[in-house]
């Protein structure tokens, strides 16, 4: 009879955890890892675009809890979107702007500003092929700042596509005044 | 006007109050990249069909009023 008590008591106590969201403690765990995996590195890209990639639905294969919250990890910050700071002259400019920033609105903003970046409005950008960013609003913004030695610039990362090349694009670096 | 083109518009609105800051032919010229790739021929090739659903699938992801 006390065999049969503990049994229900145990059932009921499970019940009770899975009703209260205790699995959200599994699911908050289950969503980065799931996230990560947008994250596709080109050389699993296959040459239609499509991706040999399949979110893990089950727990079991999933890797064993993190410390901290995967999102905050260092080297997952490309798999991110949002605010990042980057280097102004890796950026590849658009195929539109391929000559790199216009000189008359460059000059400009070398009046105004000069070799601050201080409360720069973040370089707006798309994310494709090996993390590689194009611009998609900032290139003058862009110049200016790499003609500043050292320099980062703040970028919001507002599209991510991994299927998109930008290799053939120029850098920024390559297009600013004074690059043959 | 084509269905299609009254949609484009309005995402195009939509897209406007995300970006206020894009002049019109590059906020064009961001969405045919992203649709058809980032080549300068991409927004005279990129169909209309193809571009709604560029467009809208950009704002899906955006968060409201982002």
């Amino acid at each position: 009879m006390k065999h049969w008590s503990e049994l229900i008591l145990l059932l009921l106590l499970a019940f009770a955890s899975q009703a209260s969201g205790a699995g959200d403690a599994v699911r908050g765990i289950v969503k980065p890892v799931v996230q990560l995996i947008d994250d596709v590195p080109a050389s699993c890209v296959t040459p239609s675009g499509s991706s040999s990639f399949q979110p893990i639905t089950d727990p079991s294969r999933l890797l064993p809890a993190p410390q901290q919250p995967v999102a905050l990890l260092p080297e997952n910050v490309a798999a991110q979107t949002g605010v990042l700071r980057v280097k102004p002259a890796e950026l590849r400019l658009p195929p539109t702007r391929i000559e790199g920033a216009d000189p008359f609105k460059l000059a400009d903003q070398n009046r105004r500003y000069g070799t601050s970046t201080e409360g720069m409005p973040p370089i707006q950008v798309t994310r494709g092929a090996n993390n590689e960013m194009i611009i998609n609003d900032g290139v003058t913004r862009a110049a200016r700042a790499a003609m500043i030695p050292g320099t980062t610039v703040p970028v919001e990362v507002i599209e991510h596509n991994p299927v998109l090349n930008f290799q053939h694009l120029p850098r920024v670096g390559e297009k600013v005044p004074g690059k043959p | 006007m084509t269905d299609t083109r009254q949609e484009i518009l309005k995402a195009l609105a939509e897209m406007s109050d995300y970006y206020p800051d894009w002049r019109f032919g590059q906020m064009v010229a961001n969405i045919a990249f992203w649709a058809k790739g980032p080549t300068a021929e991409a927004i005279w090739e990129v169909e209309d069909e193809q571009f709604l659903e560029t467009v809208k699938k950009h704002l899906k992801k955006k968060p409201p009023n982002a």
